[in-house]
């Protein structure tokens, strides 16, 4: 029964039936449940073989289209990595540039000159309470008479070489007045006479504007020097305004004054 | 160049469909596959999608079931995106990706679900007519694909006449329906509606 019901149903599914058996036929899927199963399983078996015609066919025009456009087709991903990958580099290259750029103005903005601008800082006398005489020298350095001191420094004669504060004054009036050479033997002499006397009469602040005067004079070697004993000595007078001169424009002025 | 119209047509009359597939190919295969990449998809991953959606987008298409209520781009993305969403719950069952991949999808985004239902059988189909042998698979898809009339399979294939293909094609679709039944995804899901 059952072999003549799937040769039926086979028969009712090409449409090769009578109309009288069509509609009986009909009836029967609609009315029988092993029946209307078989029916099932036949439809299925169908849909499987157009399922899978169709999937051969597509899978035949994709082969065809990746031999015509094998670079788009078969790695397609590539493209999108590509312009990730594009844009990544792009990316790369304008921070590569900013930081060769930002590095390339550091090295050439940075010079002896414009770090003596950024660390220098006037000195200023202590005022002391009751103090009995007030020598020419300090009078003229408290009113910023460059000339003055130098003037009343000059005057007093070799008597004076000895005298640091005398000395440091001398040489802050010349290093204001951009006399660099000047200045720097002045604060020479102080440090000089501190070894000499086992002294430190103004040794911290001859040390630090005797740094800014060799860089204003571009003296780099000597400034650096000076520079890095402040910058390890944390008892230093002038050890956080040494230390504001940063690494980098320390090393660049060391190359710089290399050359 | 098709329009969405046109392209439905090409795809109907059946000797068109190679220019249509390959149409769809070149029209849709970037975009789609760039989608499947973009959402943990490998190459291979977005190859096999975008080809089973394009087997999806046809057999719906001679069904009749599109009925352009959207546009063809739009359909072919719903059914990838949903085809690669089913195959990304396959794959891991934590659904941690899945969430991710789902709040990614727009408001305006169609339900294409219905459609790509039984996704596990059609897969089952391609199974059996495998097993079904080559002479057999030639033979049913010239008459029930191609809609060979008897007269014409004798051309195609090496048989004596009309009557040997007919007992033929009888022997392999009952061995195919066989099959079919034999499959225990096939089986359950007829089980299921039939219950």
């Amino acid at each position: 029964m059952e072999g003549r019901n799937e040769q039926l149903l086979i028969n009712y599914l090409d449409r090769t039936l009578e109309e009288k058996e069509m509609r009986e036929m009909e009836a029967l899927i609609n009315n029988d449940q092993e029946t209307r199963r078989q029916w099932e399983f036949l439809q299925l078996a169908v849909e499987a073989v157009e399922y899978s015609a169709i999937y051969d066919q597509v899978a035949a025009v994709k082969e065809n289209f990746r031999t015509i456009q094998p670079a788009e087709v078969l790695q397609p991903s590539k493209k999108g990595v590509r312009v990730q990958m594009r844009t990544l580099r792009r990316v790369a290259a304008v921070l590569l540039f900013c930081v060769a750029g930002a590095g390339a103005y550091k090295y050439f903005s940075v010079s002896a000159t414009r770090v003596y601008q950024e660390a220098f800082i006037a000195y200023t006398l202590p005022t002391t309470r009751g103090q009995a005489t007030i020598t020419d020298i300090e009078q003229a350095y408290r009113q910023q008479e460059w000339q003055s001191v130098i003037a009343a420094f000059n005057t007093i004669g070799t008597s004076s070489l000895n005298d640091n504060k005398t000395l440091f004054l001398a040489g802050m009036a010349h290093l204001q007045l951009h006399q660099y050479a000047s200045a720097s033997t002045l604060f020479d002499q102080v440090l000089a006479n501190n070894i000499r006397n086992a002294d430190d009469l103004y040794q911290d602040e001859a040390q630090f504007y005797g740094a800014l005067t060799h860089l204003a004079n571009h003296d780099t070697q000597q400034a650096i020097a000076l520079l890095t004993k402040i910058r390890a000595d944390k008892g230093h007078l002038y050890h956080e305004q040494a230390a504001r001169i940063g690494n980098i424009d320390l090393q660049i002025l060391k190359i710089k004054g290399g050359r | 160049m098709y329009s969405d119209a046109e392209l439905i047509a090409a795809i109907g009359s059946g000797d068109q469909l190679n220019n249509a597939i390959f149409f769809i190919y070149q029209q849709y295969s970037q975009t789609i596959q760039s989608f499947i990449l973009a959402n943990s998809g490998t190459p291979p991953d977005a190859e096999d999608i975008f080809q089973e959606t394009v087997v999806t987008f046809i057999d719906l298409v001679k069904k009749g079931k599109f009925r352009g209520e959207a546009s063809v781009k739009t359909f072919l993305t719903a059914i990838a995106r949903n085809l690669w969403l089913n195959e990304m719950k396959k794959r891991t069952r934590s659904g941690i990706r899945e969430k991710a991949f789902e709040t990614r999808r727009d408001g305006i985004e169609m339900d294409v679900s219905q459609y790509i239902a039984n996704r596990e059988v059609k897969q089952q189909f391609l199974a059996v007519l495998g097993k079904l042998g080559e002479p057999c698979k030639k033979l049913l898809t010239l008459f029930y694909y191609e809609n060979l009339s008897m007269k014409d399979i004798v051309h195609h294939l090496p048989y004596e006449n009309e009557q040997v293909v007919r007992n033929k094609k009888y022997k392999c679709l009952q061995a195919l329906t066989e099959l079919v039944k034999q499959n225990p995804v096939i089986a359950n899901m007829v089980n299921q509606q039939t219950d």
